[in-house]
């Protein structure tokens, strides 16, 4: 039975067609058919990938921070929707729902705070350092993605956080 | 020779110590904190002590729990690898006050070399060219005073300091009030000891170590060098041994000059001594460790020691059996250390469990690591993964080598610096040997490569079949009428119900 998933990779979006065939698989890439080998490397997210007379080697990832697939070790991020999930997101941007612009900053890594350089209200410019947290015993900067205005600080120097915890909202 | 020796750490120094220790036919008692229970070195050990819970304090730093261990276990000896207890002179006189031998040098000799003020001053004493510097300074006046005879740029440095800590550059005369009292408080806070000192900056340097060896009968050679240069915030990425900047004559020197600090200070073991090089090629002395280091294997895969192997054997009382006229470096060596770091997100750590790891092999090729499909990445420790090193006839050979490791080397589920080594690897500069000590902040420049068309492709065609093979797995998990073979239908539904609170599609665990 043939499954339907729309793909954005590098800020792309694609659909493809899926047609399992047994291990195999058949799959359907804008008006092109490939033919693609699976292997499984193990019992995780890991195989081979035959592909016109080339090999692939995949890994799948998933982190806080979204979906990676590492193609013969090349880390690429990849957001995958159902056909249905990709026409809700589209409706909703459509209609405007989406909240404009903010975004809320979380914890990388589990650690503890050793800085906070902004204040609600301040401006900061893109690749501004923010935060400071100790992990591993490392100083890690937390740098701002773009320029912006907090508009809320959840932490203060000494604070333990735990991975994926809320620190920020930039605006 | 020891029947057992008690490993005091973790990761990939804990295997590497152990394969030493059972190549010379010796049992080994691993300790473990409660996060590292699962660790590749108590797999590998005979016998494992747990120590505690996850925050070295209270496991891998806790002298008298490790000392117990040994002692109801009946080791012999205790290696404490590098980090940790390694470079504690009470922890090695506490070892031997318990009757245990401290696979490492005596306690005074940690301790001289471990306060960088009393250090210089000892291996003066020696010939050993020092970098320019003052003494201890009590106050800011002493240290404008010093900057004037140094000339600026300079660095004001903790005497307790070490791995990159309570350093700090100055380079004009109105920021020395500041650096002075924040690197007095930084010293303080992180070594309980404030004492400061100021040493000449120079730029560009080359940070070239050397490594010794000392038995118990007289015997200390030098093996050779190893350039250190590739750094980022004075933490070493890239190492490799011989150094394109040494050559026969100023090699001598330095092992001449590694000789006699060792002796200095009553040496007995495997020790590094760390050196600025400047554009002249005059070497200057900056610190002793007093440890096997991380890079040790690029020295092992030159000369063909085994570093471990003789640390044991000295401290068992053997004489080395060799002398320095039997070293002969051979070869080019490289090492790579592979963290749980993100390159491309200003190196930030990257916690989560390892859902794959392959590790490259053949020719020339050597990894240290501890690493498994199922490691669990934490952020209790330091974040080193595997140290890959490949050894080629000439530099040439190891660089070609080192880029088809890391091709081959596949780890996922956590971000590693694989993809950095690859850049480094094909930097000109690098390429031609040409480095220092600021060549990561001049050459590196943190952007992933976006995938070419190929990659895209094979990227694209590769998540949506994840995709069904994740959905495939999750509808063929067993029902409550227990198919699957030994399969625990509760789990499993738990296991839905959490997968369909967060989406079905997310995720691929």
């Amino acid at each position: 039975m043939a499954t339907h998933y729309h793909i954005t990779v590098n800020g792309q979006e694609y659909e493809v067609e899926l047609q399992p065939q047994g291990k195999d698989y058949r799959v359907k890439l804008g008006e092109d058919w490939y033919d693609i080998g699976v292997e499984r490397m193990g019992r995780g997210e890991a195989f081979m990938m035959l592909l016109n007379g080339y090999t692939h080697r995949v890994l799948g990832e998933s982190t806080s921070a979204g979906d990676n697939v590492l193609v013969d070790g090349k880390r690429i991020p990849v957001v995958i929707e159902t056909k249905q999930q990709a026409l809700r997101r589209e409706l909703a941007a459509r209609s405007g729902k989406k909240k404009e612009g903010e975004q809320t900053l979380n914890a990388p890594m589990t650690g503890s705070i050793v800085e906070v350089m902004v204040t609600v209200d301040e401006e900061v410019k893109k690749g501004q350092v923010m935060l400071i947290v100790e992990a591993m015993k490392m100083n890690n900067e937390i740098r701002a993605p773009h320029d912006g205005l907090v508009k809320a600080v959840y932490v203060k120097k000494g604070d333990r956080i735990e991975q994926g915890a809320a620190l920020l909202v930039l605006v | 020779m020891f029947k057992k020796i008690l490993v005091a750490n973790r990761g990939e120094i804990a295997v590497r110590v152990l394969r030493g220790a059972h190549d010379l036919g010796i049992e080994v008692v691993a300790v473990y904190s409660e996060a590292d229970r699962a660790g590749l070195h108590v797999r590998l050990a005979e016998e494992a002590v747990p120590i505690g819970p996850p925050a070295p304090n209270e496991s891998y730093l806790n002298q008298e729990k490790i000392i117990e261990a040994a002692k109801s276990s009946g080791a012999e000896a205790i290696h404490p690898g590098y980090g940790f207890l390694s470079e504690n002179a009470s922890f090695a006189q506490a070892c031997e006050d318990a009757g245990l031998v401290f696979i490492g040098p005596p306690p005074s000799a940690i301790a001289a070399m471990g306060d960088k003020i009393a250090s210089r001053e000892l291996v003066k004493q020696a010939s050993v060219p020092l970098v320019p510097g003052t003494p201890e300074l009590s106050n800011a006046e002493e240290a404008i005073k010093g900057i004037r005879e140094l000339g600026l740029p300079v660095m004001i440095k903790a005497s307790a300091g070490g791995g990159g800590r309570g350093m700090r550059i100055v380079e004009r005369e109105d920021e020395v009030d500041n650096a002075v009292k924040t690197a007095r408080n930084e010293a303080q806070a992180a070594f309980g000891n404030g004492a400061i000192y100021i040493e000449k900056l120079f730029r560009p340097v080359r940070h070239i170590e050397m490594q010794i060896m000392a038995d118990a009968h007289g015997t200390v050679v030098a093996h050779g060098e190893r350039e250190c240069s590739i750094q980022r915030r004075h933490q070493k990425l890239i190492e490799e041994s011989p150094s394109m900047a040494v050559d026969e004559d100023l090699r001598r020197r330095m092992r001449e000059a590694s000789v006699n600090a060792a002796r200095a200070c009553g040496y007995r073991g495997a020790g590094t001594i760390e050196y600025l090089v400047d554009v002249d090629g005059n070497f200057y002395f900056l610190e002793m460790n007093t440890r096997l280091q991380v890079e040790h294997p690029v020295t092992e895969l030159v000369t063909g020691v085994d570093l471990v192997r003789d640390q044991i054997r000295v401290a068992a009382g053997e004489p080395l059996g060799y002398s320095q006229d039997d070293i002969e470096m051979k070869g080019w060596a490289l090492e790579c250390r592979i963290t749980a770091e993100d390159p491309f997100n200003n190196f930030l750590p990257s916690v989560g469990k390892i859902s794959f790891a392959s590790e490259p092999s053949g020719p020339g090729v050597r990894v240290d690591s501890a690493l498994y499909t199922g490691f669990e990445v934490t952020p209790y420790y330091d974040s080193l993964l595997a140290k890959l090193c490949t050894w080629g006839a000439t530099r040439q050979i190891a660089i070609e080598r080192m880029k088809r490791a890391l091709k081959e080397f596949a780890i996922a589920g956590v971000s590693t610096t694989i993809p950095f080594h690859l850049k480094v690897m094909d930097i000109p500069e690098f390429r031609a040997g040409k480095l220092d000590t600021d060549f990561i902040a001049r050459h590196f420049t943190p952007d992933p490569d976006p995938p070419n068309a190929e990659e895209a492709v094979a990227a694209i065609l590769g998540a949506a079949i994840l995709t069904d093979m994740r959905k495939r797995a999750s509808t063929q998990v067993p029902s409550s009428d227990g198919a699957g073979k030994g399969a625990n239908p509760w789990k499993a539904a738990g296991r839905a119900r959490v997968m369909s609170a967060h989406g079905v599609q997310r995720g691929w665990s």
